[in-house]
């Protein structure tokens, strides 16, 4: 019986290998070419209403002529999009699964695919390969590396799948370089790391702050451009860096690193840290409020990243500063690629977009921040604002209004906008 | 009685076979044209090629009941050492240098094992924290391509080649070798074995230097599939052992190891990566339905272990 079971394996196996020594690459792509065929129905008629300035009927044949142009430059066959992401669990994947499954839900013809839980380039380029075998028409990646990125493109490219980068960038100019020779690479879309972090520092100087501790490291790209900011910001503030402790991915040393700083460095001022997620910010704020319970002196805390003890740390001012709130950078590269695979990129050259974070400083933005963008109820960018950054519904569409509306984003316009719907 | 005793060992060893073969058939039944698509069959094996060859060196570890958490933290260190000297070698240099700094590790953690007397877990942690922090130093700054030459390999017949040379060579050495039979002797019984006159710390050592040269071979695939070196690299210390305990390794090693349960493990681990994908479930459920799968079959494996040792 076992010989039995063994030879049956060995058969399966030996198709296995025959299988896959087959053709070259690509022979079963997905057929991107087809995706502005016509077609008619209700999807149609939707994308006609939404681009229609009013709702006159007097002119039949008009209509029917913009009807029949929108349906030959509309597509309505589906578009099914994969989304690698490192987690759902954290602040950040949490709203981002929220916002593109949102997206998902309002536009009739898009089907997402999550992967989730891979942390090495090897292993998003195994998901990238399974997403395309599963059909995908795009991909969206939170790319782990400059490897990851260039391996993953490379396979899109010869797949002619879209893929498009987010919240992260090429942090070399030869991986730049090789991208954009990539048809079917749209672009990327980040945060303003750089600029934010510098803009954390002048919160600190602005307290006369003079001698900080830092935590944080340049392990990625992002920690890099972090840790950049806030290197420039000391220079240009005059602030001195007494000590540095590493943010590595053991979380149970940040307490006695913080410690350590306090007890060795009377004359310390303030923490800033590189990144606030997996509970380093918390653990800080209780050393430091630990700190001022004992020697009555506060020590504040700037910080990458929001957390669940802001309120209370805000109220005894440990902390001076938190950031956050990029999440909706997701739907503007979610839209960048859609738009790529329903033929109508929104430009002839690689999409590069910049969105902003919002900073807190206070318990009031706290409150806003709480209410409107931490809340997975609220959706930031809604249907009519999704729709108009997609050709399908509105032909108007341009990387400039994209733009615009990242140049807008911040909590008093995030308040307006809800509130305008209200 | 005898023939109960026949049919439970029948049965422990044809869980795994029958696992894989049920879960490729599922996925068949249920991937439909997807799944048996040429292309999803070669990232199939593609993607499994680097685990299986992995595993099938951590096998050799497993056998005599240590835990090889180093295999990940050799593979990086491999890629370091080997791309920081690649400009100054030959392309074709690259692979045996990744299989001699492999091996040259695998040795340095086996007289660590057996000289120093330090528990194999231990030091595996301890060559992981090393890698990960010399990967993060010198890949901060600038990311290390592979030289043009090496990243031209990356086809799915390199990986098939790579990963049957190394299971092929992996079944006779651990089947018909000294390396593979006193280590399954030993994983038995170490004092029986040293009393028998084996040459207990010998083989320890050919133990962990035939998984040093593995995960070696696994960092050349690695450095092939990634185009270069990422600060990431080498995340398969716990891979591995999922893949070896889905395959029906026993984790206190002995008799019943074998270089299969890398085969099967790493195979159903892929596929079942795999078909989570093309089933397009909810991600909610992915993690549920890996979790329920390795439960089971972990639950399997240690009930066929309990019967090894009352049996």
């Amino acid at each position: 019986m076992k010989k039995m079971i063994a030879i049956v394996l060995c058969i399966i196996l030996t198709l296995t290998m025959i299988g896959c020594s087959g053709g070259a690459a690509g022979t079963d792509t997905a057929d991107a070419d087809t995706q502005t065929e016509n077609a008619a129905g209700d999807q149609t008629e939707d994308a006609a209403g939404e681009s229609e300035t009013s709702g006159a009927d007097e002119s039949g044949t008009e209509d029917a002529a913009a009807d029949n142009a929108v349906s030959e430059a509309v597509s309505t066959d589906p578009v099914k999009l994969g989304v690698i992401f490192y987690s759902k669990d954290d602040s950040l994947g949490q709203l981002v699964y929220s916002y593109l499954n949102y997206a998902a839900e309002v536009i009739d013809n898009l089907e997402i695919q999550w992967v989730f839980g891979s942390y090495d380039a090897a292993s998003q380029v195994a998901d990238a390969e399974n997403l395309i075998a599963a059909g995908v028409d795009g991909i969206m990646c939170l790319t782990l590396d400059d490897l990851a990125m260039q391996q993953i493109a490379n396979l899109c490219n010869e797949n002619e799948v879209y893929f498009q980068v987010m919240f992260r960038m090429p942090s070399e100019e030869e991986t730049k370089a090789v991208l954009d020779t990539y048809e079917y690479y749209v672009g990327y879309a980040i945060e303003d790391t750089e600029n934010t972090s510098y803009e954390t520092v002048r919160i600190m100087a602005d307290r006369g702050i003079e001698k900080i501790g830092v935590g944080g490291n340049t392990h990625s790209a992002t920690s890099t451009l972090r840790m950049n900011g806030m290197e420039k910001g000391c220079e240009d503030f005059n602030i001195e860096v007494l000590a540095q402790f590493d943010l590595g991915n053991d979380v149970s040393s940040i307490q006695s690193d913080v410690q350590n700083i306090l007890d060795s460095y009377s004359d310390v001022e303030a923490i800033w840290l590189m990144s606030g997620s997996l509970g380093i910010a918390d653990i800080t704020v209780n050393t430091l409020k630990a700190h001022q319970d004992a020697t009555g002196k506060t020590v504040g805390v700037v910080t990458f990243d929001t957390f669940e003890g802001m309120a209370a740390a805000f109220e005894d001012d440990i902390l001076w500063g938190a950031v956050g709130g990029q999440a909706p950078l997701c739907l503007q590269a979610f839209a960048a690629l859609y738009n790529a695979v329903d033929g109508h990129p929104l430009s002839d050259e690689k999409v590069e977009l910049l969105f902003p974070f919002l900073v807190l400083t206070d318990s009031e933005d706290l409150d806003l921040f709480e209410q409107y963008y931490n809340n997975t109820e609220v959706q930031i960018y809604d249907e009519e604002l999704i729709k108009s950054m997609l050709y399908r519904y509105n032909p108007d569409v341009s990387l400039d209004l994209l733009k615009d509306l990242s140049a807008s984003y911040s909590m008093d316009w995030i308040k307006e906008e809800i509130n305008s719907r209200n | 009685m005898k023939k109960k005793a026949d049919i439970r060992q029948f049965i422990s060893t044809a869980v795994p076979y029958i696992g894989l073969v049920l879960l490729i058939l599922i996925s068949i039944a249920t991937g439909g044209e997807s799944f048996l698509t040429a292309k999803n069959l070669r990232n199939i094996m593609t993607q499994s090629s680097i685990l299986m060859v992995v595993s099938v060196g951590t096998a050799f570890v497993m056998a005599h009941g240590d835990m090889d958490f180093a295999n990940g933290g050799t593979m990086g260190l491999a890629m370091v050492v080997t791309l920081a000297l690649c400009k100054g070698i030959p392309s074709w240099a690259v692979f045996p240098m990744c299989l001699a700094v492999g091996t040259v590790i695998g040795i340095l953690i086996g007289f660590l094992v057996t000289r120093l007397r330090v528990v194999a877990f231990i030091v595996g942690m301890c060559v992981m924290r090393l890698s990960s922090a010399i990967l993060y130093t010198t890949t901060n700054k600038k990311t290390w391509l592979a030289p043009a030459a090496v990243i031209k390999l990356n086809k799915p017949w390199f990986y098939m080649l790579v990963c049957l040379g190394m299971v092929l060579v992996g079944i006779i050495v651990f089947e018909f070798t000294k390396i593979g039979q006193y280590n399954k002797l030993i994983g038995v019984n170490r004092n029986a074995a040293s009393l028998s006159g084996i040459n207990v710390n010998k083989y320890l050592v050919y133990s962990f230097a035939a998984s040093g040269l593995c995960a070696g071979v696994a960092a050349f695939m690695t450095t092939v599939r990634t185009g270069g070196l990422s600060s990431s690299t080498g995340n398969y210390e716990v891979d591995t052992l999922i893949a070896l305990t889905i395959g029906g390794m026993p984790l206190t090693g002995g008799s019943k190891a074998s270089i299969r349960a890398a085969v099967i493990g790493a195979l159903a681990l892929t596929v079942l990566n795999n078909i989570l994908v093309l089933w397009g479930v909810n991600a909610d459920f992915v993690n549920v339905v890996k979790g329920m799968v390795f439960l089971t079959l972990v639950l399997i494996s240690s009930r066929q272990n309990a019967g090894q040792v009352t049996g």
